[in-house]
């Protein structure tokens, strides 16, 4: 089955870019998620297609268990080259650009106030030039979305996107 | 030409809420496609003063300049943009049971080569009608429902 290779080729592509770009990329948990389920629902198709044969199973297994993985992590963002001096500042300028309060602590923004005061997000470097963004509490308020929404235009996504620019 | 015009009230003065969209750093934040605004030339208040968008639409992005038409403190700034798309974005306030009533209203034009790089002219017209309401629901989160 070719499925295993055309994945494995796109992870390579999404990893060559964001290696290669110099600004700070972002996966987010809920994007990576959506990939995995899109050829986890390819490699059963195909599985059921040709007849059940062992080794698409053993496929549908792998992507099943990835997919799985990827499901835990699908409230958080990762980002790559990233400097925690830069992020800070993108975090903070995004947070006055929604007129939303909030109280720094070590490694968190705890977002004030917001109902029971336990929404925040959280940032952690976990590898050099690598950190994760952890959303805790309630993001379903409308301000918050707001919020995550202008986070994410701050950063470049892993796949480029074609330009135009107007004369 | 094509327009869009969307009415909302938000629960806070007039003067607050032009003088927040007035800073169009903070365009970004309400309108949804905006991915950025760049190179901030002089006040944006000030017409004639000028800054570089991108815009996010259907999967391409579209870089282009835009600059201040007008600006009346507490009642009215519009923009418009330079270049290849001719449009005007107005955002006026008055007055409302204690709040604001804002009424923005946007004209624009899209040129034909770029109607044939990304999508359909209704298409475009809907997408963006519906950019417009998340616009005035963004601001209204923001600001205060």
């Amino acid at each position: 089955m070719i499925l295993p290779y055309v994945y494995l080729l796109l992870v390579l592509f999404g990893f060559c870019f964001v290696i290669f770009r110099n600004e700070t990329s972002l996966l987010k948990g809920d994007s990576f998620l959506k990939f995995n389920l899109i050829f986890l629902i390819i490699a059963i198709v195909i599985f059921f297609f040709r007849k059940m044969l062992p080794e698409d199973l053993t496929i549908v297994g792998l992507i099943a268990f990835v997919a799985i993985a990827s499901f835990l992590t699908r409230n958080k963002w990762l980002l790559f080259k990233y400097s925690p001096v830069k992020t800070s500042a993108v975090i903070e300028d995004s947070l006055s650009r929604v007129l939303m309060p909030f109280q720094k602590t070590e490694y968190s923004y705890i977002l004030k106030p917001i109902i029971d005061g336990n929404t925040y997000l959280r940032l952690a470097s976990f590898w050099p030039s690598c950190a994760i963004i952890v959303f805790g509490g309630d993001w379903h308020i409308k301000k918050v979305e707001v919020l995550k929404n202008l986070l994410k235009k701050n950063f470049s996504g892993v796949f480029p996107r074609p330009v135009i620019k107007l004369k | 030409m094509s327009r869009v015009t969307k009415i909302v009230s938000i629960k806070v003065e007039p003067a607050k809420v032009i003088e927040y969209i007035a800073n169009v750093k903070n365009h970004p934040a309400f309108i949804s496609a905006l991915k950025s605004v760049e190179n901030l030339h002089g006040d944006p208040k000030h017409a004639g003063d000028s800054w570089d968008w991108t815009f996010v639409m259907g999967g391409v992005e579209i870089k282009g300049r835009a600059e201040t038409a007008d600006y009346q403190e507490g009642k009215h700034y519009s923009f418009k943009t330079t270049g290849g798309i001719a449009s005007t974005f107005g955002y006026t306030v008055e007055p409302e049971d204690g709040g604001t009533r804002l009424t923005m209203d946007v004209e624009y034009e899209i040129p034909q080569n770029v109607l044939a790089k990304a999508l359909d002219k209704a298409v475009i017209e809907r997408l963006n009608d519906q950019e417009g309401d998340r616009a005035v629901e963004n601001l209204q989160a923001i600001l205060g429902a």
